[in-house]
């Protein structure tokens, strides 16, 4: 079975995607333009995470993938774009072979080698989109654009912070972020601004954000499992906090599918103990900062409220020692 | 399709009053009684607006009634729920929208909970905040409604001793 006790964290900081820029932190549209749109990286990590990634596609498929099976070619759409954006980056790992429509993809770094008939999904061991995200760390979400909005219709999701693939398929934009407390600094409702402007995304002109979270000692956390992981967050004291709490965040990309119209989102998600932000002292002061100003719908709505105090609190001591030890 | 509208306790179709639209031709009545009070106000009300009154027998039978009615028509249905539910999908099915349907129940709202440990869904006492599953599995019913899975999730929990 799988095991969600964390056994893994980012260990190249230059590739974590570091979430907090200014020192308080409320919903917002936060969305960038994304400069570089391949979104294939290959990190230390990379084949830990799709080992761990492809153990729970194996062993609760229904919860990590779902699709409807008119989605067939949005699916070799997406499984396209993903081996052209491998190879375009990484030739050493990924290579692709095209004869007609007889395709070879082999991923160097697993070792691994299968031909297909693009466009035959009889051809591969699982549907091409799932077959395709199994390469690569990453949750893969599309978006499906019908009358002015996006309906979940493909999913594979294996870091969730509250996403269910199997609860949220067939849902609305809309209908997916109704628990968010999705309100701005001035009190906005935020849902409907951000579907408006996923509207007008271009295909090639993919957008980012980054969402965050704070994990105690999992690696995801879904509805399905609610009754396990709620009493656990009350082991989390001042004391363990630095090693049981992580900070978690999730690299959203956004990218406008050119033939089918949908919308790609695609999640990195990366994990940071607590103790770890020492090695970025500015990372430390802005997390310190941001984590002692929540509020309260906010640290509900994450999960945290019980326990963010003690985050705080191992925070603060932590700051006192770097603070004598600068002093000293 | 699977984002089609379906028949929920909350579904904006569901009124305790059927009011005339003033915008459509004809009104299509689909009842499953067809004395009750209910579709006689309606009539009423309509005044020199055209109706016809379908007697609910099978889901087919309504459908044949639902295809021959012609753009511009309104429809009402006065129902027990189960029958309602099988109009009113019947009606999605045969592309009619949401805003062309009017319900009134003769019994009450069924509610329907979706069951995020076995993946099943059942139905549930309109008021309950607390259920348990077949499954075993003590859940709390959450505010938030899947076409798909059609219920309302319900978040497991493990009750204190
Ligand atoms: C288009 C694809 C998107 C999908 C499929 C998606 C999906 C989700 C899901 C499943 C959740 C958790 C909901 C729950 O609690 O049940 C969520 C939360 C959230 N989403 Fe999205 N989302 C998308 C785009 C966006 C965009 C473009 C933004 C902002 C610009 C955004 C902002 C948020 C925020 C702020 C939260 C709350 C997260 C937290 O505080 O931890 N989402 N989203």
């Amino acid at each position: 079975m799988f095991t969600q006790n964390l056994d893994f964290k980012t260990t190249d900081l230059d590739t974590f995607p570091f979430p907090f820029r200014s020192d308080n932190y409320r919903y917002s549209n936060d969305l960038r333009k994304l400069e570089d749109v391949n979104l294939v990286t290959i990190t230390p990590e990379y084949e830990m995470q799709v080992r761990a990634k492809r153990r729970l596609l194996d062993e609760q498929p229904e919860v990590r993938y779902q699709s409807f099976p008119h989605t067939m070619e949005m699916q070799w759409e997406f499984l396209e774009m993903v081996f052209e954006m491998a190879i375009q980056k990484y030739p050493q790992h990924f290579e692709l072979h095209k004869d007609g429509d007889e395709w070879t993809f082999k991923n160097n770094i697993l070792d691994e080698q299968q031909t297909f008939t693009f466009g035959d999904a009889s051809t591969l061991p699982y549907e091409p989109y799932d077959f395709a995200g199994r390469h690569f760390h990453q949750d893969f979400v599309l978006m499906v654009h019908r009358d002015d909005n996006y309906y979940l219709e493909v999913g594979q999701v294996s870091y969730a912070a509250l996403f269910s693939a199997h609860w949220n398929t067939g849902m609305s934009f809309n209908e997916i972020h109704g628990p968010v407390p999705f309100v701005s600094r001035n009190g906005d409702d935020l849902v409907d601004r951000i579907r408006r402007f996923l509207l007008g995304i271009n295909p090639g002109e993919p957008w980012t954000r980054i969402n965050w979270n704070l994990m105690a000692d999992r690696w995801d956390v879904n509805y399905e499992t609610m009754d396990v992981w709620e009493p656990q967050r009350k082991l989390v004291t001042a004391e363990n906090a630095g090693k049981l709490v992580r900070l978690r965040v999730e690299e959203q990309k956004f990218y406008r599918m050119p033939r089918s119209n949908a919308i790609l989102f695609v999640l990195n998600t990366q994990f940071l103990p607590l103790e770890d932000l020492k090695l970025r002292q500015e990372w430390f002061d802005l997390t310190y900062s941001v984590l002692q100003d929540i509020p309260e719908p906010m640290a509900e709505y994450k999960g945290i409220a019980p326990f963010l105090p003690q985050s705080v609190e191992f925070l603060r001591r932590e700051d006192e020692k770097l603070k004598a030890q600068g002093g000293a | 399709m699977y984002n089609s509208p379906v028949l929920f306790d909350a579904s904006p179709a569901l009124t305790t009053q059927l009011v005339p639209n003033a915008y459509f031709k004809k009104a299509a009545i689909i009842t499953d009684q067809a004395q009750h009070s209910a579709v006689s106000a309606l009539i009423e009300k309509l005044y020199d607006t055209p109706h016809d009154v379908h007697v609910f027998k099978d889901a087919e039978q309504a459908r044949a009634f639902i295809v021959a009615q012609k753009m511009g028509t309104h429809f009402y249905v006065v129902a027990n729920w189960d029958e309602a539910t099988t109009i009113f999908t019947t009606a999605v099915e045969e592309g009619v929208s949401e805003a062309e349907i009017q319900v009134q129940l003769r019994d009450d709202v069924k509610k329907y909970i979706y069951c995020m440990k076995c993946f099943t869904s059942s139905e549930i006492l309109k008021e309950a905040v607390n259920v348990q599953c077949a499954c075993g599995a003590h859940l709390e019913v959450g505010p938030f409604y899947s076409k798909v899975r059609q219920g309302y999730i319900s978040y497991p929990f493990i009750p204190e001793a």
